[in-house]
């Protein structure tokens, strides 16, 4: 518990809610992924090595500093002495991670009532979860707006880590990310501006469902073990889902809200699988097989080779004959300045998701594809930071006429950081075609480009006091939207406070803008704006009270095209108690 | 009606503590008529009266201090509907539990519930409550059909003056012969000394929210005062109750837009 209220003291002194890169394109899958990491497989600051330091986002200066703590002993008061000579970037991901020697038993609880204007209804949300040092038990009930029972989605997971043999054991409901995704029709992991987002350097994870995502989840009995340099994991799911037969194909209902009155069909999905990695010198093999009750078993082979300090190769492919197997290769150059991945991708059949989605990294909707993205990061000094990003794709058999389309799309950001004061410019253009497939000669109409720009000021007025500019802008051939966004962000060891104003005209659905907005804790928080209009949000936050915090959020949204839906309102509110 | 008194009684045989070793609260009225309903009928939050402690078993104390009670009634005089219970608060081991026989309905259609609820702190400040109810419906010339749920509640002081309370009915229910109704509630109490406010919104699972307000003068005086809204029903609540050694009386008066103004009169009883 001590070791708990240091943590959150600590965190307290630094400035929250700054992990989000909020010009770059929401995407709810990752931050869940990103949340369950954090909550269920904590970096442990004391045992944590260089690269899984880097890949938490560590600057190299940081780094430094943890592993010469680490060989000196690890004392109370070196940890305090590193801590004060980090950036403020690196405190706040220090505050992410534990200490495990000091790790205690704590229950967490939270109750969230949250309105939405939109659905007219209130959605409900019951979670917590026990960690004691034999395991955690996750539980999780909610009910979306429309919805009859409280306990429309319902968790109830047990795992622990103190199983003998095994690394982890986890009984209910939980996600598992193996390899490159081929095998489980993930979509891998986020196609960010950091090179390091093509690159797998974990391939076998094994985390409890904990969240509202009412698919894509496994329910069974799931178990991980490793010795010496085996890795392996074993599951057998079993799990009801909720969607409809659409030409025969099971498709999971995707929003997970589920209206009485509506039709559904339902459908138990029963899966088993396992996946080893073997660890030899430089090179790590990846083996994985699926198999349901039809009988058909699907596999996925990995090679990740470090070729130098420098270097690291991966390919994956989930077939023997490459020609006819989805694969994905990655090759990563690391200096200290410089950072290159480039990452092929090829999905030459029309497989589908388990939410009935084609696997599409590029978003051609081509239903088969072929591309290539390439990721690079300089960084030529210390605040300067620049990235630039290609993508490309085009189909790799053509289906139906609307796969003649190709995709290539720039991508580049600039960051200048200085103590106090932050800029950030961020530019895209993605060209697409052709849009029609009737104009396929057409060179000159039939494809269409949009182009997005984004730049942000992050302005420290005080020890407490923070502003945020956000200004986006898009267009394309039939017209142009923006967005302007001013947020003002308070802390303080007891409160937290935030409120934000944004103004937005957005024509057409294709120039549709996001920006962040503060949330609750363990929250999604970003708007999509869309037609002509403007929104505001107050967000509050209290933790005066000893193991308890209150958070209130309070949102509107103003449509000046439609003045009897101008005034919708949001409201959340938020107990979490913490023991 | 004998079916009525014979549950009761064995009701307060069953769960009810020895009477030489305990002392005795009774109280004639229909719950939904009760003192809570003076208060809005805001149960999650407020003083501990049987009827709050039977759907919140969280705000029981840590040390229970033995009592029963029975109450009765007979709602919407005209409807022949009868109503009552037998209740019984006793301590086993280091758990409070509080356990009741409901009885409510007429000729043709009754429920019956019995629940059984004990409360465990997690903190000081934190308490949690589990109840465990099986519920019977009969309708004439139908089969009876019954199902066991459980519900889950908590009390969080915040301060000496501040508690939030939550509710979550009917969570997890065994049998599909019937379907209990899954209800949410969620509450504040702030106790200003003289005078206490009550604020909770309550949710049955398919139907909207509903707020409710109330205030009600402390429970430390011999005489008490009480003032709710409910406003998806947007009825009025209000209700007073004395209190002299060992007896208490109190009445309660709800005011619906559509219905009938309800009255309830309630006799306190307290044995040492």
């Amino acid at each position: 518990m001590i070791c708990l209220l240091c943590l959150t003291c600590s965190w307290a002194q630094v400035e929250p809610d700054r992990s989000h890169d909020e010009l770059a394109e929401p995407d709810e899958q990752d931050f869940t992924n990103s949340l369950l990491r954090q909550i269920f497989d904590p970096t442990d600051i004391e045992t944590a090595d260089s690269v899984r330091l880097q890949n938490l986002g560590f600057s190299l200066e940081a780094i430094r500093s943890i592993l010469h703590w680490q060989q000196s002993g690890q004392t109370k008061g070196g940890y305090k002495r590193f801590q004060k000579t980090l950036s403020e970037a690196d405190q706040q991901l220090l505050g992410g991670t534990i200490r495990g020697s000091q790790a205690a038993p704590e229950i967490i609880f939270r109750q969230k009532l949250q309105y939405s204007g939109s659905l007219g209804g209130w959605r409900l949300l019951q979670k917590g979860r026990i960690q004691s040092i034999w395991g955690n038990l996750v539980f999780l009930a909610e009910q979306d707006p429309g919805e009859a029972r409280l306990t429309d989605h319902v968790i109830f997971t047990l795992s622990s880590q103190r199983v003998p043999y095994l690394e982890k054991l986890v009984l209910g409901d939980f996600h598992l990310t193996w390899g490159s995704g081929l095998l489980l029709k993930q979509s891998g992991s986020r196609l960010g501006l950091t090179p390091t987002s093509l690159v797998k350097r974990t391939n076998l994870i094994l985390m409890p469902h904990y969240s509202t995502r009412e698919q894509n989840y496994f329910r069974g009995l799931a178990g991980q073990w490793q010795v010496q340099g085996f890795q392996g994991m074993v599951f057998v799911s079993n799990r009801r889902a909720w969607g409809r037969l659409d030409q025969g194909l099971f498709l999971e209902d995707s929003d997970g809200i589920h209206l009485p009155g509506k039709t559904y069909d339902r459908q138990n999905i029963v899966t088993a699988g396992m996946a080893a990695v073997l660890k030899f010198s430089k090179f790590r093999i990846y083996l994985a097989s699926l198999s349901d009750l039809s009988g058909a078993i699907e596999g996925e082979l990995g090679l990740s080779w470090q070729i130098s300090q420098n270097q690291f190769l991966q390919i994956y492919t989930d077939g023997p004959a490459l020609k006819n197997s989805r694969s994905i290769a990655n090759w990563a150059y690391k200096t200290g300045t410089m950072q290159v991945t480039i990452q092929s991708r090829y999905f030459p059949d029309m497989d589908t998701g388990p939410n009935g989605s084609v696997i599409s990294l590029l978003g051609s909707r081509a239903l088969s594809e072929k591309s290539w993205s390439t990721r690079i990061q300089i960084r030529p000094w210390k605040p300067v930071l620049i990235r630039y990003a290609l993508d490309t794709g085009t189909a790799v058999q053509l289906f139906r006429l609307s796969d003649t389309r190709r995709v290539l799309q720039h991508k580049a950001q600039g960051q200048l950081k200085y103590p106090g004061r932050e800029w950030q410019l961020d530019w895209s253009r993605r060209r697409i075609g052709p849009s029609v497939p009737a104009d396929i000669w057409v060179e000159s109409t039939s494809y269409s480009t949009l182009t997005k720009w984004g730049f942000s000021l992050t302005e420290k007025l005080s020890a407490h006091l923070r502003y945020r500019l956000n200004l986006k802008l898009a267009s394309d051939e039939h017209g142009r939207s923006g967005l302007i966004q001013q947020r003002i962000l308070y802390w303080s060891p007891a409160w937290k406070g935030a409120v934000g104003f944004v103004r937005y005209a957005v024509p057409a659905a294709a120039l549709r803008l996001s920006i962040y907005e503060s949330s609750l804790a363990e929250s999604f928080g970003f708007f999509t704006a869309f037609k002509d209009g403007q929104r505001w949000f107050l967000y509050l936050k209290n933790s005066s009270y000893d193991q308890t915090e209150l958070e209130l959020r309070i949102s509107q949204t103003r449509d000046y095209g439609n003045l009897e839906l101008s005034k919708q309102l949001e409201y959340s509110f938020q107990l979490s108690i913490v023991l | 009606m004998n079916y009525l008194k014979i549950l009761l009684v064995a009701g307060c045989l069953l769960f009810g503590p020895r009477p030489a070793s305990v002392s005795l609260f009774g109280a004639f009225e229909f719950q939904g008529v009760g003192w809570a309903a003076a208060a809005a009928n805001i149960r999650v939050v407020g003083d501990g009266h049987p009827d709050r402690l039977l759907v919140n078993s969280a705000l029981l104390g840590a040390h229970a201090v033995p009592r029963t009670g029975f109450q009765y009634s007979r709602p919407f005089s005209g409807l022949d509907l009868q109503a009552g219970s037998a209740v019984a608060e006793y301590q086993i081991g280091r758990f409070p539990v509080i356990s009741a026989l409901s009885y409510f309905g007429d000729d043709q259609y009754s429920e019956l519930m019995v629940t059984l609820g004990t409360a465990l702190s997690l903190s000081e400040r934190w308490r949690t409550g589990l109840s465990l109810n099986l519920f019977q419906l009969n309708i004439a010339k139908y089969n009876a059909r019954g199902a066991l749920s459980i519900s889950t509640s908590m009390s969080l002081d915040l301060t000496q003056d501040l508690r939030i309370g939550s509710i979550l009915q009917h969570v997890m229910q065994v049998g599909s012969a019937l379907t209990l109704p899954q209800r949410f509630h969620m509450g504040v109490a702030y106790d200003g000394g003289s005078v206490v406010l009550l604020v909770a919104v309550e949710k049955e699972a398919a139907l909207p929210l509903e707020f409710c307000l109330a205030l009600q003068t402390s429970s430390q005086r011999k005489w008490q005062l009480a003032l709710g809204y409910r406003d998806l029903s947007q009825s009025l609540s209000a209700g007073w109750r004395l209190r002299y050694r060992n007896m208490g009386l109190h009445y309660s008066a709800v005011l619906h837009p559509d219905l009938p103004i309800s009255h309830g009169f309630g006799l306190e009883l307290f044995f040492q």
